[in-house]
């Protein structure tokens, strides 16, 4: 009798532990994913209006993120329809845009988020630097590059630059 | 009229049109000269084949070469061997055999050029797509075999440069390359058997998956304000040019079956060229390149 009261009040206590790990929602409002497009004589800057995802604390940091690609915005409306068209990111065949973070190291300087990204239908690992923070809230604040080719967009090669600027601001509630 | 850009006027004259309609030149004389006018079939498909694979080169459109998931980079070698299979039916002699081949191009472009979103929802969508190709293809080499000239070739020439201005207000850059490269080319051929009279019917079968695919690519990709009706214009304005093949038409003077021929034609073309014109700029946001 004893063991089995034993028993449960270990499985209760697990459960609760588990129903009381962190959990961020991520939505468009809380966090921003901005690019920057680079070429001989100027640039363009651009976002995501929506994205869903969480961060979760589970003994392991885990963030996930799905973007609406559809959402695409930039400095000029004619840019974001070419964007969105077959020649960038072809939004009618690839909606979504997706990261999973496979790994979240603390070092010296900061922290080093490593995961999955895939765009264009096309999936790499990727890593870059971000400060984190947590508590109530957790921020995130990172600015990396990728090669777009990396992702099959080979429009513009040697016009556009290969290399595309991301900056993520994160700042979500519990 | 809004033209693009300087700079990407200058770039596309020296990836796209220059080289493509140079290499139709070139290679139709090179034939013609070294083996004779039987050939202008054989060398009009060797012509398109070579002007993709340079285009391709120059414009780096698709610097891997071995087709991606993006539907233009699977256009350029379904024309190639479209073009190929064709040269079978014509120069080989192989009617059963090369249209078998083409059969086997056009279920390739059924699976990697049209959108999985309309291989079941419009139900006529697939059945249009291939039918298209294959009454504006193989319909325009019959009337070349019966009236060697410039006539089909510059009717398909006209309609894919008019589909790469209909897709260039659409903002689809890569598919204006696709289309440019194969209707350059064309009017290069064209202006050699102007002269020579040959028939460079066997191109057009292959021209056909550029004309169908970048108009059904374009419409389905585009975020602008183009018209449905100019992705659908280009793409059947050809077919108006098979009227030459009805006896009555075909026994007129040669100016007055160009004028029937052609007259519906180019006007069915400039209608699409029209709407896509009045319904979208061509400001790509991008000042320059």
């Amino acid at each position: 009798m004893v063991r089995w009261f034993l028993g449960l009040t270990a499985a209760v206590a697990v459960s609760l532990s588990a129903t009381a790990a962190d959990k961020y929602k991520l939505d468009g409002d809380n966090t921003k994913i901005e690019f920057t497009g680079t070429k001989k004589d100027g640039k363009h800057v651009g976002g995501f209006h929506k994205l869903t995802g969480e961060v979760t604390h589970e003994g392991d940091w885990k963030i996930d993120v799905t973007i609406d690609t559809n959402s695409l915005y930039s400095d000029d409306e004619k840019l974001t329809g070419h964007l969105k068209a077959g020649d960038f990111f072809g939004v009618k065949d690839h909606p979504t845009a997706t990261f999973t973070s496979s790994k979240i190291e603390k070092g010296a300087k900061g922290f080093t988020v490593t995961g999955k990204f895939t765009l264009c239908g096309k999936s790499k690992e990727i890593s870059f630097p971000a400060e984190i923070t947590t508590g109530d809230t957790f921020t995130l604040k990172s600015e990396f590059k990728i090669d777009r080719t990396d992702y099959g967009m080979t429009y513009g090669a040697g016009k556009v630059d290969n290399e595309v600027a991301l900056k993520v601001t994160v700042s979500a509630k519990k | 009229m809004q033209l693009p850009p300087t700079p990407m006027i200058l770039d596309e004259l020296r990836t796209t049109v220059g080289p493509s309609f140079l290499i139709g030149v070139g290679v139709l004389i090179f034939y013609r000269l070294v083996l004779g006018k039987s050939y202008t079939p054989l060398a009009a498909v060797v012509a398109l084949v070579l002007s993709l694979a340079v285009g391709n080169h120059l414009g780096q459109l698709n610097p891997a070469w071995w087709p991606t998931e993006k539907r233009f980079t699977w256009l350029l070698w379904l024309a190639a061997a479209g073009s190929l299979a064709a040269a079978v039916v014509r120069s080989l002699k192989w009617p059963t055999v090369g249209h078998a081949l083409w059969a086997a191009v056009a279920a390739v472009a059924v699976i990697r050029v049209v959108p999985k979103d309309y291989l079941t929802t419009p139900t006529w969508a697939v059945p249009a797509f291939v039918l298209l190709a294959a009454a504006v293809g193989f319909g325009l080499m019959r009337l070349s075999e019966r009236r060697p000239g410039p006539l089909t070739p510059f009717v398909m020439a006209a309609a894919l440069m008019t589909a790469g201005a209909v897709v260039i207000h659409a903002h689809s850059k890569s598919l204006l390359d696709v289309a440019t490269l194969g209707g350059m080319c064309l009017f290069g051929i064209a202006a050699v058997v102007l002269v020579t009279k040959g028939d460079a019917g066997p191109a057009l079968p292959g021209a056909a998956f550029l004309l169908t695919g970048v108009l059904l690519a374009g419409h389905y990709e585009t975020f602008s304000k183009v018209p449905t009706t100019a992705f659908v214009l280009p793409a059947v304005a050809p077919l108006l040019a098979l009227v030459g093949l009805i006896p009555a038409v075909d026994r007129q003077q040669p100016w007055v079956r160009l004028v029937i021929v052609l007259l519906p034609v180019l006007a069915v073309l400039a209608v699409a060229g029209g709407l896509a014109a009045a319904n979208e700029s061509l400001a790509f946001g991008e000042d320059e390149y």
